[in-house]
């Protein structure tokens, strides 16, 4: 018997399915969908690049270098005279497929290694787990570094390197969540009815980890773009002349660029910034939405 | 006797995104000292929210205390500023809750959880010697074996049963002469139920304090109660004495909740029960709130809620059969 | 608890080797050798003095034997010698940590008392404009990356405004002692300070107001205030100290990232920590530093997460090990 709201929602939420709760809930949440907006306007950016833009990505042009803001250029000119605005539209595709590709290895390593370890229990699950302690251990910027110190600096790198490094917590998270759903009845009533242990995990546990999977992913992807961020700006990420967002920021690595030249590294810097915050936000509001314990 | 506690025409309800909730609709209630009052019916009928008002213990976010009056020792509580309530709260009027097993703070000894009733209500504090002698005083009242010792003790290292039996010491510590119990047993194994049970009923005839005992169970109520009052979907539907409810129930829910009793059944017969479930408190049927669910339903039933009618002396119930006088 | 701290360090053992194994597998694949800039650098270095200093240094040894050696001297208390800065790794080290720990300790502190306390204010007046406000700047915080918040404030308040030094340990050939040389360090530890509370307060701004959320919720809080206690007392002693545990516990983890995850923000501002000294030793391929600076933090790291645990059973009752 507790507080009466609880079992009057329950009852009203009755009949539909978790996702379509979930989706009424999200469409509350004003926030969020502000930042699914952002998200979406980015993308559609990503990918009509070269009809925004007059200027091509890598044109330059020598007598036009370092030009403030303005004169045609919105957002100035570069060391190289190319122009700022045209390679942060550009930039938007390294950054958010880094994020997008880097969680995609994350993920397929974090759910198996979660689901096999969790699922299987035993000496798999020791194995995964020890693994997974020993990568929790390490100092997760600075391995990427030597990653990609060594595996040379290119957009693969970072997208291998940020997807390496952060699957273990997934990893975590998933064999948490199949530990509990295991001991639940209807997977004892899948296995009583002869299903293979793999048919179980893909068509019954997985389905229900899913929430947790979703809203996680959402905010690896914010990661990656932090990650590319990084390590390019240290010169060990996305090579020049392709641009990215990290990249166009190493530019404040010159002191006399950080100084007198704020047009060239403020911009990617604010965009990271929006970006991920967009994600956090969003992926937020997914949290509360998927989240069966939280009835509001 | 005088009448401790005085409810009239309480409403609460709760604001929810779906909607406002009434989850309490025009309750009267009276309690009279040293006199212990059952409130019966189903999860969700509205006897806790009811307990939780009179407490003024309700969720701040959402719930509210929308109208009535409930008068404490001649004063509105209601219009009470909090600081004055909180004066009440665990002084005046104590509770237990149903889960003995959260309902003590994991991360302080018991010793200390009582002791802070007693520092701010008896002006002992809390580290003090006269403290600390109380609360083991309030142990050994309650039962509790070593009490010396348990008093430093913390709750997880407690059976459930001991827990609920420091829930009752935390609530018997100031002297309360209204002591709200909700559902103080239900969590509980069956032999400890009654032990707890016995504890409450000897400790009434020792400190004399009323008791409104909220319960889903006939059975605890035959045994504690003085005066019944069934709830059913926020409105009190039949009041008698304990005597006069079990052995002439008038309403059909209450001849509902006796008849579905286990205890009641003979052998291979089938077990009774109500059907239907209780309505939704956001999607209340019109006219009486029982009644799709009523064997003995009339036209009148659908239009609209009876009053609480006077059958007679101290036995009042709202129903429709009782309203046109045809009894059945 | 004592049997709890040896089966704790027992399992600590392979987590150490797997640890000490992947550095060196790592260190071991990556192209070039130590003194490739040396004869750059230097003409007059021959071939072969070039091909007997490799050997010297155990380069043509079969993998599993350096790492067997490698391990021998870690074990024996030698973690190497630096190439580039020609010094024993230890004690390298040992500077850096402390200057990296003289930024990470005091930003700990601070974003711990400033963020707990807004975190259950956020919490009591959920949904309040305050509880807004908060949680918009705790997402900010989250959100921006921190090296360009560094860069922003090197640039605009550091430069334009002339408030605080631009990078550095303190001013350089000041000749400044006693307090003067104490308040010309604090000036230039301000800012990266600043930046480190800021983003770890977001976080745990965030992590108090949950914990508090869950906490408030329990059967417990409405018995503390069925007793007539004070609102205060409600939350700042009774939901309080539940919602600590957890906080407690991530403190030690936090540190143990503050010490590896600052090394953007000690790159912008120019801080000899233990994070500029191993992305240097990459460049230089100081390899020696590399994989003791990496093996220390890991271990840190390590530590840490025991520690956390440690301190749970400390401050939680109803754990006993």
């Amino acid at each position: 018997m507790g507080v009466p709201i609880s079992q009057t929602n329950r009852r009203l939420e009755q009949g539909l399915s978790p996702w379509s709760i979930a989706l009424t809930r999200l469409k509350r949440n004003r926030m969020a969908l502000i930042a699914l907006g952002v998200l979406i306007f980015l993308v559609l950016i990503a990918i009509f690049a070269p009809f925004i833009t007059p200027y091509s990505r890598d044109e330059i042009t020598m007598e036009n270098k370092f030009q403030p803001p303005g004169n045609g250029h919105l957002l100035g000119t570069d060391d190289l005279g190319r122009d700022v605005f045209t390679r942060l539209i550009y930039g938007s595709r390294a950054s958010l497929s880094v994020g997008l590709v880097a969680t995609s290895i994350s993920m397929i390593l974090g759910v198996t290694l979660g689901a096999i370890a969790g699922y299987y229990g035993g000496m798999a699950d020791n194995i995964i787990m020890r693994i997974v302690d020993i990568f929790m251990c390490f100092p997760f910027f600075l391995m990427a570094i030597v990653m990609a110190a060594i595996l040379g600096p290119s957009i693969y790198t970072v997208m291998a390197v940020s997807g390496f490094l952060s699957w273990p917590i997934l990893a975590r998270i998933v064999r948490a969540e199949i530990l509990s759903i295991k001991e639940r009845e209807f997977i004892e009533a899948a296995r009583a009815l002869g299903l293979k242990s793999a048919d179980i995990i893909v068509s019954h546990i997985l389905p229900n980890t899913l929430a947790v999977i979703i809203v996680y992913v959402t905010l690896g992807i914010a990661g990656g773009i932090l990650g590319e961020a990084g390590l390019s700006y240290l010169g060990l990420g996305v090579k020049q002349p392709q641009p990215s967002w990290g990249n166009m920021l190493a530019a404040a690595q010159s002191f006399r660029s950080l100084i007198k030249h704020p047009w060239l590294w403020v911009p990617p810097g604010i965009l990271i910034f929006i970006t991920v915050l967009s994600i956090n936000i969003f992926g937020d509001g997914l949290r509360d939405a998927l989240d069966p314990k939280l009835k509001r | 006797m005088g009448t401790l506690l005085r409810v009239r025409n309480l409403i609460t309800s709760f604001n929810t995104s779906e909607g406002q909730v009434v989850a309490v609709n025009g309750v009267d209630i009276d309690i009279k000292e040293g006199r212990v009052l059952g409130v019966v019916g189903e999860s969700g009928c509205g006897k806790s929210v009811t307990s939780l008002s009179i407490m003024r213990l309700l969720p701040k976010s959402n719930g509210i205390i929308a109208a009535g009056i409930i008068e404490y020792n001649g004063q509105d509580i209601v219009q009470l500023s909090e600081a004055e309530m909180r004066n009440i709260r665990g002084n005046e009027i104590a509770m237990i809750f149903q889960e003995p097993m959260t309902a003590l703070n994991p991360v302080l000894p018991v010793g200390e959880q009582i002791g802070e009733a007693l520092e701010i209500h008896q002006s002992l504090t809390l580290k003090s010697r006269e403290n600390r002698l109380r609360c083991i005083e309030l142990l050994k009242m309650v039962g509790i074996p070593r009490a010396e010792e348990i008093v430093d003790e913390y709750p997880h290292q407690l059976s459930g049963g001991m827990r609920q039996r420091v829930m009752i010491a935390i609530a018997l510590s100031c002297h309360p002469r209204l002591l709200i119990a909700d559902e103080p047993t239900t969590a509980l194994d069956v032999t400890i139920q009654a032990q707890v049970l016995d504890l409450i009923r000897q400790l009434k005839k020792q400190l004399g304090m009323a008791i409104m005992f909220i319960t889903h169970d006939l059975g605890v109520i035959a045994e504690m109660a003085d005066d019944v009052i069934v709830m059913y979907a926020g409105k009190i539907v039949e009041e008698a004495d304990t005597y006069t409810l079990f052995t002439n129930p008038r309403h059909p829910y209450t001849q509902g909740l006796l008849a579905s009793r286990p205890d009641k059944m003979k052998r291979d017969e089938k077990l009774h029960c109500i059907r239907g479930m209780v309505p939704s408190p956001l999607d209340m049927p019109p006219g009486c709130a029982f009644a799709p669910r009523c064997d003995h339903c009339l036209p009148a039933c659908y239009q609209a809620m009876p009053r609480l009618k006077d059958i007679e002396p101290n036995h009042r119930i709202r129903c429709w059969l009782a309203e046109q006088g045809c009894n059945n | 608890m004592r049997t709890f701290l040896i089966r704790r360090a027992l399992l600590m053992i392979p987590v150490v080797l797997g640890i000490s194994i992947i550095i060196f597998a790592l260190i071991h694949l990556a192209p070039g050798d130590p003194f490739t800039h040396m004869i750059e650098a230097d003409p007059n270095v021959t071939t072969e003095d070039y091909e007997n200093l490799l050997r010297s240094v155990g380069y043509y040894d079969p993998l599993p034997l350096k790492y067997v050696k490698w391990v021998g001297q870690l074990l024996r208390g030698n973690i190497g010698h630096s190439i580039s800065y020609r010094e024993p790794v230890a004690d390298l080290i040992g500077r850096r940590l402390s200057n990296t720990l003289l930024l990470a300790i005091p930003a700990l502190c601070l974003s711990t008392i400033i963020a707990v306390p807004l975190g259950v204010i956020s919490a009591t007046r959920q949904y309040s404009i305050f509880d807004y406000i908060v949680t918009i700047i705790a997402f900010i915080g989250i959100s921006i990356p921190a090296f360009f918040f560094a860069l922003l404030l090197v640039k605009y308040i550091a430069f334009d405004l002339k408030l605080f030094p631009i990078s550095g340990l303190s001013t350089i050939k000041s000749g400044f002692t006693g307090i003067r040389l104490v308040f010309d360090k604090l000036h230039h530890m301000a800012l990266p300070i600043t930046v480190l509370t800021f983003v770890q307060v977001a976080g745990r701004m965030r992590y108090t107001r949950s914990a508090m959320l869950e906490v408030v919720r329990q059967d417990y809080i409405r018995t503390a205030r069925a007793k007539g206690l004070s609102e205060r007392t409600v939350i700042y002693k009774h939901a309080l100290r539940n919602a600590l545990i957890p906080i407690v516990t991530i403190l030690s983890v936090s540190l143990g990232r503050l010490l590896s995850g600052a090394v953007l923000t000690e790159n912008v501002f120019n801080w000899p920590g233990m994070g500029t000294m191993v992305y240097k030793a990459i460049a230089n391929r100081d390899y020696p530093v590399v994989m003791a600076g990496t093996m220390v933090l890991a271990l840190t790291m390590l530590l840490a997460n025991i520690l956390a645990d440690i301190l749970y059973a400390f401050v939680d009752p109803r754990i006993r090990y």
